[in-house]
């Protein structure tokens, strides 16, 4: 089973677009896959139209105690672990374990779901907290969608300097454009520079209506227009991002 | 990750009904229908089914199931009636397939239509939180149609489990009944179609009951075998595949055996009977062996370098245009007024066959009767046996053969009135020596008939003389193995006339009759004349 952790510090950047368009993107492809809404905000489980049972919240999480709480969405291969208002205090929560566990608990606590799942998508909230060390830990790749613009690329540093306190390998990050308009010059200018890095997935996501529209629908865009360009950039940055032994 | 479903027998009258209770509590949204065509594949004999697998081609997909109906490996593949392991590409699907079906065709059994009304059970969110599937099959297969009671499918989704359990309850209350059935039951299509999926043509059993005379025990062996050549020929008439005349074959070498084993304990006169089938058995034996080389085209392949590949390539040729030939005259045979009459007659004798006095042929205790032969037949073997050196003759070695073949053949036939278990273990251990001496004899008729088939090569063309190449390459191979089988006769020999191999004999009897303690100690003393 592979981790993957949607995440930016940054709110506003395709980060739940990313998270629910690839999960859907890996169940069509075959993988059995848990989408894992850490965002208190729900907007994840929105998209999917589910809600959490009353019972759950973040201290069942953090026990361990998840696996009746898991959700099949109406897709096939595909299950959502919702959000919680709760979650909202995982910080909190963390800081109460002991020093070794307060960073490795999210790590512990997955480990299990490898028998059931290929992959486990993390949406992640838009901060940089103890949750997000957790985070970047048990994540064995860092999506991070950059919208081309100075400001993002300052969230992408700040990104690596948390890799770096809490000694996660900064190659386990995969970059990409998100939200890209070409008419754009600063989005031009912008990824002229930074897409040679290795970092940067040659795929980018452009800025598209029917992505916009999916709060509204309330589907994954491949599920609404199978054969749209929005599809495709997702399916083509997923074959990007997916390790190449698992296909 | 196990799907949570539960099934009820629902007929299309009650679904609108049903549909409506359950709007009343949660929405129902109709996600249209599909309809689908699945193949089923299996050989004649059903080993597949057997092993609880289901190899289903569907939409241009050729898969094969486990028994919870998962698909192990697939690949693409156009619509058949029949194939070969052989004709399957190299890859998971032939290697899962190839120890199970060896040599036998798969032939497509049956086809289940199916035809799925799809239903979605939403919360107010218009979440997804049951599915429902409407479903009614058919089987086709065999010329005979079977249709299967209408099937309401309820399938949980994970984490919603009260609504699942809502939908069962409403789908009790409004009267359906609760069932273990499935979609794709392939025991349920094989038993609407008629299909005798139990059968299984491999090896000889049968009952006798305790206390039976000889002449009783003929008969029922008799027909037993009767019943074998009668249900493979359809097969060997169609020629599906080279089992049917194998086994066909084997049950007529059981047959010739059981008239040349108990004809001196009987007192009808078999001497027609033996004639009829030793024509029927020379007559089927040219396709047989034609079958049997063409089998081994891969192996002779690999025994030669590449320069003598084409011509193998050519002798296989002409081997496949001598099989059509063959098939086409073995046909004639077998439907011919000859056969049909055998067949009648020999069923009617064995029917007929009148009961015997106890004192005189035909009438004996069948039990002590197969003693007797047993024994004395053993003592034969071990007779022809030990007289047998480095420089005997193969004859010796082929006559050798032929009492082993005979004398399992009877203890096969009377396994029933003996310690079976004990028999078992004795026949495993004959089983190596009937291994060796088969092996050193197919190498020799091997050769004999690449010999006389490369002197019978007229004309010196180039095709005449790259066969002869390979002919002549392939007997020194077949030489050499053969050199190294007979070097191995004296150890499986030993084995057999071991005292612990005669003990396991001895074992055999400590079954049935009463008096096989006396008779032990009578036997050392007797030279075996009463027989």
């Amino acid at each position: 089973m592979k981790i993957l952790a949607i995440y930016s510090s940054k709110g506003g950047v395709g980060k739940t677009a990313t998270a629910v368009n690839l999960a859907y993107t890996a169940a069509l492809a075959g993988q059995r896959v848990l989408l894992c809404d850490m965002d208190s905000q729900g907007a994840a489980s929105y998209y999917f139209r589910i809600k959490p049972k009353k019972k759950f919240n973040s201290h069942k999480l953090l026990q361990g105690d998840f696996g009746k709480y898991i959700r099949e969405s109406d897709y096939s291969g595909l299950d959502l672990l919702p959000a919680h208002f709760s979650f909202r205090n995982l910080d909190l929560a963390l800081n109460e374990l002991g020093e070794k566990e307060r960073r490795r608990a999210l790590s512990r606590l997955f480990a299990p779901l490898a028998e059931d799942y290929d992959a486990l998508l993390l949406d992640c909230p838009p901060n940089l907290t103890l949750l997000s060390e957790n985070i970047l830990i048990a994540a064995d790749i860092i999506v991070t969608p950059v919208v081309p613009t100075t400001l993002s690329l300052l969230a992408l540093e700040q990104l690596l300097r948390l890799c770096k306190k809490v000694d996660a390998d900064h190659r386990k990050i995969r970059a990409f454009f998100s939200m890209v308009e070409q008419r754009k010059t600063m989005h031009r200018t912008v990824m002229e520079k930074y897409q040679k890095f290795a970092m940067f997935q040659k795929t980018s996501i452009p800025f598209l209506a029917e992505v916009e529209k999916m709060g509204v629908y309330r589907q994954p865009v491949g599920a609404v227009y199978p054969a749209s360009p929005a599809a495709k950039n997702y399916l083509q940055l997923w074959m990007e991002i997916w390790p190449e032994e698992q296909k | 990750m196990d799907v949570e479903v539960a099934c009820f027998f629902a007929e299309q009258a009650k679904m609108a009904g049903l549909l409506t209770e359950i709007a009343a509590v949660l929405a129902v949204a109709e996600r249209g229908h599909k309809t689908e065509s699945l193949g089923y594949f299996d050989t004649s004999d059903w080993r597949l089914y057997q092993k609880g697998l289901a190899l289903v081609h569907t939409k241009g997909l050729l898969s094969l199931k486990g028994a919870d109906g998962m698909a192990l490996c697939s690949i693409k593949s156009s619509k058949k009636l029949k194939f070969f392991c052989t004709d399957v590409p190299a890859g998971e699907l032939r290697e899962r397939l190839a120890p199970l079906i060896e040599v036998r065709a798969l032939l497509a059994q049956f086809t289940l239509s199916r035809v799925c009304q799809v239903y979605h059970i939403c919360n107010s969110d218009g979440k997804t939180v049951v599915r429902l599937q409407h479903v009614a099959e058919q089987a086709v297969g065999a010329g005979r149609t079977a249709e299967f009671p209408p099937l309401l499918v309820v399938e949980m989704l994970r984490g919603y489990a009260r609504p699942y359990e809502k939908v069962c309850a409403l789908a009790g209350k409004y009267g359906l009944i609760a069932t273990d059935r499935r979609p794709g039951a392939v025991g349920l299509a094989l038993e609407g179609l008629g299909f005798d999926h139990e059968q299984l043509i491999s090896g000889f059993t049968i009952q006798l009951v305790s206390g039976i005379r000889v002449g009783e025990a003929f008969a029922a062996i008799g027909q037993e075998l009767a019943k074998t050549m009668t249900a493979n020929l359809a097969g060997v008439l169609a020629d599906i595949d080279s089992e049917f005349l194998h086994d066909f074959r084997v049950a007529l070498r059981r047959t010739r055996s059981l008239m040349s084993l108990l004809k001196g304990e009987m007192a009808d006169d078999l001497s027609h009977f033996q004639a009829e089938f030793k024509w029927l058995f020379t007559v089927s034996g040219s396709l047989r062996d034609l079958d049997v080389y063409l089998l081994e085209q891969e192996q002779y392949s690999a025994m030669l370098p590449e320069s003598l590949q084409s011509g193998l390539k050519f002798f296989f040729a002409e081997l496949s245009r001598e099989r059509k030939k063959a098939r086409r005259k073995l046909k004639k045979d077998l439907s011919s007024d000859r056969f049909t009459r055998l067949i009648a007659d020999w069923q009617a004798f064995l029917t007929a066959l009148p009961a015997r006095p106890a004192d005189d042929l035909g009438g004996q205790d069948c039990r002590q009767v197969a003693e007797r032969l047993i024994r004395r037949r053993h003592k034969q073997i071990l007779k022809k046996g030990t007289r047998i050196t480095g420089d005997s003759p193969p004859e010796a070695l082929h006559e050798l053969r032929i009492a082993t073949k005979k004398f399992r053949y009877l203890i096969e036939f009377f396994r029933s009135l003996l310690a079976a278990e004990a028999v078992d273990g004795y026949l495993g251990h004959l089983k190596k020596l009937q291994n060796n001496l088969g092996q050193y004899n197919d190498l020799a008729v091997q050769q004999n008939m690449l010999a006389g088939y490369r002197y019978s090569l007229q004309e010196s063309g180039r095709r005449q003389l790259e066969t002869a190449s390979a002919l002549g390459g392939l007997i020194v191979h077949l030489a050499a193995e053969q050199g190294l089988v007979r070097a191995r006769f004296d150890k499986a020999y030993e084995q057999f006339a071991s005292q612990e191999t005669i003990d396991l004999l001895a074992a055999v009897f400590t079954h049935g009759s009463p008096s096989t303690a006396k008779r032990e100690t009578a036997e050392d003393e007797n030279t075996g004349d009463l027989q």
